[in-house]
C-alpha cells in the first residue's frame, strides 16, 4: 500500500466523517466508553495482578510461601500467614532460595503524642527484606542484620517516598530524625525510593525492624518467636539461578511438615506452595479485590464486543447508503481490495477517536475507581500509563478492524449495475449480518445486567444481613495508653472515667466497655464443660469470648434471648456468670437448657462460671461465617481470669455519630494529653471493608450493565430507523392499501423486537451455563434466580420495545404519496 | 476491438428465470461511435455494464482488444477496465466530498501513475475542457451540465480507448446535451471509440451506428 494512497484514504475519510459530524461523534463516544472501560479495568487489574511491584530486581525470581492447611469441618484453607518460627526453619534448612525474608504486613502503629499524634501504616520485616528484594535507597540506607536483633536499644525506621514527601516536605534533614512509635523511639536512617511500596498493595509509611516492632504488634512475651500457633508474618524468597518454583516448594513442604510433626493442634501434611508476588494464582487465596477485579475486566471486555457489534451495524448501514459511490469509484477502477482498505480506513480512523475518547475516560475512571471503591490500594503515577496507552491503543485497532470488517466486506460485494440503478436507498431492509449483530448485543447486554441484578441482590442480602448487631450510630474507640505512661490498674481507671464521661456527652444514648470488638479482634481461652467427661471439640475450635459491661449488649443492639443480661452486682467476689449465644447453647447442649451450666473458663483451678443468660447469635469476624460458639463475662469479673487486658469502648449515639466521634476525641486528648492517636471509628466503618467486594461488584456490573443497556438500545433504534427508510416506499405502499396505522407499528416493531428476544433466548442460556462461575462470589443469592431472569428479562424487552416503538411510530406517517414518487 | 457471441444475462428469483440479455452478437471496431437504443427494461444498461466489465454472471464470449474476457477472472477483467475504459454516467456520479480537481484525478489514483504525472494530467484534463477556474468547486455547486462536463472529463482522462456513456445527456436541457454529443464527437474524431445508450433519436444522431435492443434481443 503505497503511502500517496494512505494519505488520500485518509484525507477522503476525514472529510466524509467532517459531513455526518453526529453520527461521527455518536461512534467515538460509544468506541470511548468501550475502549475507556477497558483500559481503566486494564490499569486496575495491571496494578493488582500484572505489574511487578516498583524497583524490585528480577521480580519473576521472588516468590511468596502459601500454606493450604486442612481442618475437620473447614475443608482446605490457604493462607500466606506464617508463624516466625516456620520462617527460621525455611531459611536455616532450605536450599533453594538466595536470600528469604519474612515481615508482618499492614500494621497501624501510632506516631506521636497528644493532639497531634496519628496512625501510620508500618511494615515490620527482617533486614533481608530490603537485600532480597535488591532495591536502592533514595537516601540515606536500609537497616542491617545487626539492627534487626531483640532487645535493640536504638531501633531505625526506613520511610516511603509518599511518606517522606507528605510529611516532611522532601527535606533532607529528615536522616537522624527521632520518631515517637508505638512503644519505641525510632531514628531515620532512609528513605525508599519513588513508587517502591514492598511487595504488597497497601500504602506503607514506614519500614522497622521485625524485632523492633514486633512487641507492640503480638505483644511482649516473644511467645511469637517460637510458637507455630503465631502465624501473623508473610515469607518471600529469591530463588537461586537455575531453581524452579517446584523444586523449591517440594523443599519447602518437606521442611515445614518435618517442622510441626511434633506440634500439636497443627496440621501436619500441610501443604507449601510458592506463588509470584503477582498474579492469578494469589486470587485463588481469597483475595476479593483481585478476583472482582478479573470478573470486572471480563464485564468490560463484554461491553466492548457489544459497543463493537453496535458500531458494525451502523457502519454497515452507512456502507449500503453508499452503495452508489461504490459503485461509481468501480467504474472508475478501483480494485476491490483498495475499496475495502478505503472503508477500514474510514472505521480505523473512527477508532483512533475512540481510542483517544477512551484514554481521556480511563483516566478519569480510573482516578474515580482508585478513590472510591479501593481507597486502601497504593496507586503509583496515572491511571493512564504508557501500558495503559499501549493496551488502549491495541484495542482501538483490534475494534477498528472488527467493527470495518463488515463494512469493507459488505462494500466487495456491491454489485455495479443494480447499484447504480436502484441508489442508496436499496439495501435490504432484512440483513442477516445486520440481525445476527442486534441478536449478538442482545444477549450479552442480558448477561451484563444480570450480573448486575445478581450482584445488586448479594449486595442488598449482605448489608441486609442480620448481623446480630444494629451497627448504625455505634462508635468504637480505643487507645494504647501504654504508650502514654499508664500502667495496668491505671489504664483500667482510664477507661471506667472514660465510660462515665462517654456517657454524659450529648447525643450519647449508651455506652459500654468490652476487651474484643466484633471484626475487629476476637480471643478464644480454655472452655470446659464441667458436667461430662470431655469438651466437644467443635470444628471452628474453642469458643470465642469478650467480657463487657451490663449495658454493651443494648449498646450494640443484641437480643437477650433468655435469662438475664448482667449487672452490677455482677462484679469482683461475686459468683462468676456468664452469657452464651444461641449456637453455643445448641452445640454444647443440645436439648437441653443451657441455662444453669458451669463451665471452666481460662483455667481449670479457677470457680467454674454459671450460664445465666443467652444472647441471639452474632457474626464476629466475616460476614459470611458459619454461627460460631461465643460467650460473655462480665467485665468486672475479668481480672482474676487472667484474660486479655486491653478495653474498648462502644458509644451508641441517637442520631449522626460524626459529632460525637470528634466529641470522644477531644475528651481522650483531654484526659491524657500525651496520648497517642486513638482509634475512633464506627462499628460500620469495621465491617464495611467485608461488604466492599459485593458493592465494588453491584456499582460496576450496575454501570456496566446499564451503559450494554443504553448502546443495545440505541443500536436498535438505530437499525430500525433505517430499515423504516429502507421500507418507505413498501410502508406508503401498504397505507395506500389500507394498512391501519396499528398494524404497520406491529409489523415494524415485532421484527425488531423478534430479533431481540432470539439473543435474550440465547443470552440467558449462557447465564444459566456460566452461573456456576459467578455463584462463589454471590452472597445468599442464587445465580439461576428465576425472578431476577424473569426481570431482567422484561427490562431488556421493554427497552427494546421502546427503542423499535419509535422509528415503527414514524413508519405510520410516512405519506403515500410521497413514498411512491420517491421511487 | 470488441466481439460479442452469444452473450445472455438472467436472474434466478426462486424458480423463475428472469432474462435481460439473450444472445447477444455483437462486434465494434475501434474508433467507431455506436449508441444502443431500446425501450425501458430492454438491457442496455447491463449490456453497458458488460461491456465495461463492471458486470459478472452473464454467459457467452466478449472479446476486448483481442482479450478474452470471459476466460478472464474478475481481478484480470478489473484491471482491462482500469486501462482501457471510462464511464460517463447519467447522473454523473460525481463523488461529492472531493472536488473537481480530486474528482478528474481519483481514476489516476487508481492506475499506479505517480502523484507528478496524475498533477500534468489532470492539469491538462482541466485546460482541455476549460474548466480550470472550477477545479476547487465540490459538485453541489456546478450545474447540472457543469457536473456532466466534469464526469466526461473524469472518464476520458486516463486516454481510455473506449468510452462507455450511459443516457449521458438524460439530466440536462437540450443545449448542455448538444454541448456534450458535440464533445463526444470530437473525442471520437480524436480515435477514442464511444458506445452510448440512449433514448434520444437526436443523440443517436450523433453516432455513426445504431443498434437497438429489446426484451434482451437485439432487433
Amino acid at each position: 500500500m503505497r503511502f500517496d494512497d494512505l494519505r488520500q484514504d485518509t484525507s477522503y475519510a476525514w472529510r466524509s466523517l467532517r459531513r455526518q459530524p453526529g453520527f461521527a461523534f455518536g461512534v467515538i463516544m460509544a468506541l470511548g466508553l468501550g475502549i475507556g472501560a477497558n483500559a481503566t479495568m486494564f490499569g486496575l487489574l495491571d496494578r493488582l495482578l500484572l505489574k511487578p511491584p516498583a524497583h524490585v530486581v528480577a521480580p519473576d525470581r521472588v516468590v511468596r510461601l502459601q500454606i493450604t492447611e486442612s481442618y475437620p469441618g473447614m475443608g482446605s484453607v490457604s493462607n500466606e500467614s506464617m508463624a516466625y518460627h516456620s520462617y527460621t526453619d525455611q531459611r536455616d534448612n532450605g536450599s533453594w532460595f538466595s536470600t528469604i525474608a519474612t515481615y508482618a504486613v499492614d500494621s497501624r502503629m501510632p506516631l506521636g503524642r497528644g493532639p497531634e499524634a496519628v496512625n501510620v501504616r508500618a511494615v515490620l520485616a527482617t533486614a533481608s527484606y530490603f537485600t532480597l528484594l535488591g532495591v536502592q535507597p533514595a537516601l540515606g540506607r536500609f537497616y542491617t542484620e545487626a539492627e534487626d536483633q531483640p532487645g535493640t536499644a536504638s531501633p531505625v525506621a526506613v520511610l516511603s517516598w509518599r511518606y517522606w514527601d507528605r510529611a516532611f516536605g522532601r527535606r533532607n534533614d529528615v536522616l537522624g530524625r527521632r520518631m515517637e512509635l508505638g512503644t519505641g523511639h525510632y531514628t531515620v536512617i532512609g528513605v525508599a525510593p519513588q513508587s517502591f511500596n514492598g511487595v504488597d498493595l497497601n500504602a506503607v509509611d514506614l519500614w522497622i525492624p521485625l524485632h523492633a516492632g514486633a512487641s507492640d504488634e503480638v505483644g511482649t512475651s516473644g511467645e511469637w518467636r517460637t510458637s507455630y500457633g503465631w502465624q501473623w508474618l508473610q515469607v518471600i524468597g529469591r530463588l537461586r539461578d537455575g531453581t524452579t518454583r517446584a523444586l523449591a516448594s517440594d523443599e519447602a513442604e518437606r521442611i515445614q511438615r518435618a517442622s510441626v510433626a511434633q506440634v500439636p493442634e497443627v496440621d501436619h501434611q500441610a501443604g507449601v506452595a510458592l506463588v509470584p508476588l503477582r498474579g492469578f494464582e494469589r486470587a485463588a487465596v481469597g483475595h476479593a479485590r483481585e478476583r472482582v477485579a478479573l470478573w470486572l475486566a471480563s464485564v468490560a471486555a463484554v461491553v466492548l464486543l457489544i459497543v463493537c457489534a453496535n458500531i458494525a451495524n451502523l457502519l454497515l448501514a452507512r456502507t449500503t447508503r453508499r452503495r452508489r459511490e461504490i459503485a461509481v469509484r468501480l467504474a472508475l477502477g478501483v480494485g476491490r481490495g483498495r475499496l475495502a482498505r478505503q472503508m477500514m480506513t474510514e472505521t480505523l480512523l473512527l477508532a483512533a477517536g475512540g481510542g483517544l475518547a477512551g484514554l481521556l475516560l480511563a483516566r478519569w475512571g480510573g482516578a474515580l475507581i482508585r478513590a472510591t471503591l479501593l481507597p486502601d490500594t497504593a496507586w503509583v503515577g496515572s491511571p493512564v500509563d504508557w501500558r495503559v496507552v499501549l493496551v488502549a491503543s491495541l484495542l482501538a485497532l483490534t475494534t477498528g478492524i472488527l467493527t470495518g470488517l463488515a463494512p469493507a466486506f459488505r462494500a466487495r460485494s456491491v454489485g455495479f449495475t443494480a447499484a447504480l440503478k436502484s441508489g442508496n436507498e436499496a439495501g435490504s431492509p432484512r440483513s442477516r449480518l445486520r440481525n445476527t449483530l442486534l441478536a449478538f448485543q442482545a444477549s450479552l447486554s442480558l448477561l451484563l445486567l444480570l450480573g448486575a441484578g445478581l450482584f445488586v441482590k448479594s449486595l442488598w442480602r449482605v448489608v441486609h444481613t442480620d448481623l446480630g448487631y444494629q451497627t448504625e450510630n455505634v462508635i468504637v474507640a480505643d487507645a494504647d495508653l501504654r504508650l502514654a505512661g499508664y500502667d495496668r490498674p491505671g489504664i483500667l481507671a482510664f477507661y471506667d472515667q472514660l465510660l462515665e464521661r462517654a456517657r454524659a456527652l450529648p447525643g450519647v444514648t449508651n455506652a459500654s466497655l468490652g476487651l474484643n470488638s466484633p471484626f475487629w479482634t476476637m480471643n478464644g481461652t480454655l472452655f470446659h464443660l464441667t458436667d461430662r467427661d470431655s469438651t466437644p471439640m467443635h470444628p471452628l475450635g474453642s469458643p470465642k469470648y469478650n467480657a463487657v459491661t451490663p449495658d454493651f449488649f443494648r449498646t450494640l443492639g443484641m437480643r437477650v434471648i433468655r435469662g438475664r443480661g448482667f449487672s452490677s452486682s455482677d462484679r469482683e467476689g461475686t459468683q462468676p456468670v456468664m452469657m452464651v449465644n444461641q449456637h453455643l447453647a445448641d452445640f454444647y447442649w443440645p436439648g437441653e437448657d443451657a441455662l444453669g451450666k458451669c463451665v471452666k473458663v481460662s483455667s481449670d483451678s479457677l470457680p467454674c462460671v454459671t450460664v445465666v443468660g443467652m444472647v441471639a447469635n452474632a457474626r464476629n469476624e466475616s460476614i459470611q461465617e458459619p454461627p460460631t460458639p461465643m460467650y460473655y463475662l462480665p467485665l468486672a469479673q475479668a481480672g482474676s481470669r487472667r484474660l486479655n487486658q486491653d478495653r474498648i469502648l462502644f458509644v451508641r449515639t441517637a442520631q449522626d455519630p460524626q459529632p460525637v466521634e470528634r466529641a470522644l476525641r477531644g475528651l481522650l486528648i483531654e484526659m491524657a494529653a500525651n496520648l497517642p492517636a486513638p482509634n475512633i471509628r464506627t462499628l460500620q466503618s469495621q465491617i464495611d471493608p467485608e461488604i466492599r467486594p459485593w458493592r465494588l461488584g453491584a456499582v460496576m456490573f450496575g454501570v456496566f450493565g446499564g451503559l450494554a443497556l443504553l448502546v443495545a438500545v440505541i443500536g436498535l433504534y438505530s437499525v430500525m430507523s433505517y430499515v423504516v427508510a429502507q421500507r418507505t416506499r413498501e410502508l406508503g405502499i401498504r397505507h395506500a392499501l389500507g394498512a391501519a396505522p396499528g398494524r404497520i407499528v406491529a409489523m415494524v416493531t415485532r421484527e425488531g423486537v423478534g430479533v431481540i428476544a432470539i439473543g435474550m433466548t440465547i443470552g440467558l442460556l449462557l447465564a444459566l451455563w456460566l452461573g456456576r462461575f459467578l455463584q462463589p462470589m454471590l452472597y445468599e443469592t442464587s445465580a439461576r434466580d428465576i425472578g431476577l431472569f424473569l426481570l431482567v428479562s422484561a427490562v431488556l424487552l421493554a427497552a427494546a420495545l421502546l427503542a423499535a416503538l419509535v422509528p415503527a411510530l414514524r413508519a405510520t406517517r410516512v405519506d403515500p404519496l410521497e413514498a411512491l414518487r420517491s421511487e | 476491438m470488441i466481439a460479442l457471441h452469444n452473450v445472455e444475462k438472467f436472474y434466478q428469483t426462486g424458480p423463475t428465470r428472469t432474462w435481460v440479455l439473450r444472445q447477444i452478437n455483437l462486434t465494434i471496431e475501434a474508433g467507431e461511435f455506436v449508441t444502443i437504443m431500446g425501450p425501458s427494461g430492454a438491457g442496455k444498461s447491463t449490456l453497458l455494464g458488460i461491456l465495461g466489465m463492471l458486470d459478472g454472471g452473464w454467459s457467452g464470449s466478449y472479446e476486448f482488444l483481442g482479450h478474452p474476457v470471459h476466460d478472464l477472472k474478475p481481478k484480470q477483467r478489473a484491471e482491462l477496465n482500469r486501462g482501457h475504459i471510462g464511464f460517463v454516467f447519467q447522473q454523473y456520479h460525481l463523488i461529492d466530498d472531493l472536488t473537481v480537481y480530486e474528482n478528474i484525478e481519483t481514476p489516476l489514483s487508481y492506475r499506479d501513475i505517480p502523484k507528478g504525472e496524475r498533477q500534468a494530467m489532470v492539469a491538462d484534463t482541466l485546460d482541455r475542457f476549460q474548466i480550470v477556474g472550477k477545479k476547487d468547486l465540490f459538485p453541489n455547486q456546478l450545474s447540472g451540465g457543469q457536473q456532466q462536463l466534469v464526469g466526461v472529463a473524469r472518464a476520458v482522462v486516463a486516454r481510455p480507448k473506449l468510452l462507455l456513456a450511459d443516457e449521458p445527456t438524460g439530466n440536462l436541457h437540450s443545449t448542455q446535451a448538444r454541448e456534450i454529443m458535440e464533445l463526444f464527437t470530437r473525442l471520437n474524431q480524436e480515435g477514442t471509440t464511444i458506445i452510448q445508450v440512449t433514448h434520444s433519436e437526436e443523440n443517436a444522431r450523433y453516432s455513426r451506428r445504431i443498434i437497438q435492443l429489446k426484451d434482451g434481443w437485439m432487433v
